[in-house]
């Protein structure tokens, strides 16, 4: 039996009849989101089922649909924290990516700006290779790009997906040892991306990045996983019962002044972590 | 893809996730390590492939 990663969509009325439904084909949730009266399921199913799923969904006016990021997890890596560098390319994709069912973490090196300067410390590379797949959002200069990758590659062993200003042939040119994929034309820019253009962008990236991982999960398929991580997560769900009170990144205390400015801190019930 | 990300404390959780049994008395320690993880006091669950373990379950 294949599992593959898809998204269920639709009314929140009798949802819980496609949880069961698809729970009993074998198939995991991987995350339920109900946002007003939409449910959104991300789950993997058996790839024989989909068109049953389908069929049931369709009285609910559900839809399911692939998606292959489903269960992945993605390093945005940004040369630095600043206004300068990070927030619009970087938070555009990781915004879009979770939408379509990717985990994303923003990952910014210390020492990421500077031409000659920028590099990787320890730390940084060790949390970028803890995801399946890094992303690293270059600038809009080639020289700077030529200079900066060998440092910021170093110790890397998670395919790297390279973004920056310069088209995508040029950037193949000038990325030596090559990266997993290249996407051009998409620098520094200082506003949201809102434009049909610029979201067509995103849709590149995107592709990249699904491109890559369905590469990476048939390497895994030729020498099969002992266990598979959803069936692992449902396991953890029902033998750990403190994973249902995570609330992290979520501080798990929290400090106030009250009426008389006393410092007060309080334990949030049930928090772990943070 | 190839494992999970834990979002409780590492010592506090990490035997009890080793001890979790999945089937047939193989628990999870037999076909995943349980790391601790550079992000915060997360666990880090890298799961065997089947070359390494000889089991499938």
């Amino acid at each position: 039996m294949t599992l593959v990663p898809v998204t269920y969509k639709g009314g929140i009325y009798q949802h819980d009849i496609i949880i069961d439904f698809i729970e009993d084909l074998g198939g995991y949730i991987v995350q339920k989101h109900i946002i007003a009266a939409e449910v959104v399921l991300q789950c993997f199913v058996p790839r024989e089922d989909i068109e049953l799923i389908s069929r049931i969904a369709k009285p609910l006016f559900g839809e399911v649909k692939d998606s292959p990021l489903v269960g992945t997890e993605i390093a945005v890596v940004s040369m630095s924290l600043e206004i300068h560098h990070l927030p619009h390319p970087s938070c555009d994709f990781a915004e879009y990516a979770r939408r379509i069912g990717a985990k994303t973490n923003m990952v910014s090196p210390a020492r990421g700006p500077g031409k000659r300067i920028s590099q990787l410390s320890d730390e940084e590379r060790d949390v970028i290779n803890e995801h399946d797949i890094a992303v690293i959002a270059f600038g809009n200069f080639e020289s700077c790009i030529e200079y900066k990758w060998p440092a910021l590659r170093r110790g890397i062993d998670v395919p790297i997906i390279v973004m920056g200003g310069p088209d995508t042939e040029t950037l193949r040119r000038i990325i030596h040892p090559a990266a997993d994929g290249y996407v051009g034309n998409v620098g520094r820019f200082m506003r949201r991306g809102k434009t049909e253009e610029e979201i067509g962008i995103l849709d590149e990236i995107v592709a990249e990045v699904t491109r890559v991982i369905e590469k990476k999960r048939e390497e895994i398929a030729k020498d099969p996983l002992s266990v598979s991580p959803a069936r692992l997560m449902d396991l953890i769900r029902e033998h750990v019962p403190a994973i249902h009170d995570v609330t992290s990144p979520l501080p798990s205390q929290c400090r106030w002044r009250d009426s008389g400015l006393n410092c007060r801190t309080i334990r949030l019930p049930g928090t772990y972590g943070g | 893809m190839e494992g999970l990300r834990v979002k409780l404390p590492y010592d506090t959780f990490a035997r009890d996730l080793r001890r979790i049994e999945i089937e047939d008395g193989i628990t999870l320690n037999d076909v995943a390590k349980v790391i601790p993880s550079r992000m915060r006091d997360y666990i880090l669950i890298k799961i065997l492939p089947f070359s390494e373990t000889n089991t499938v379950v």
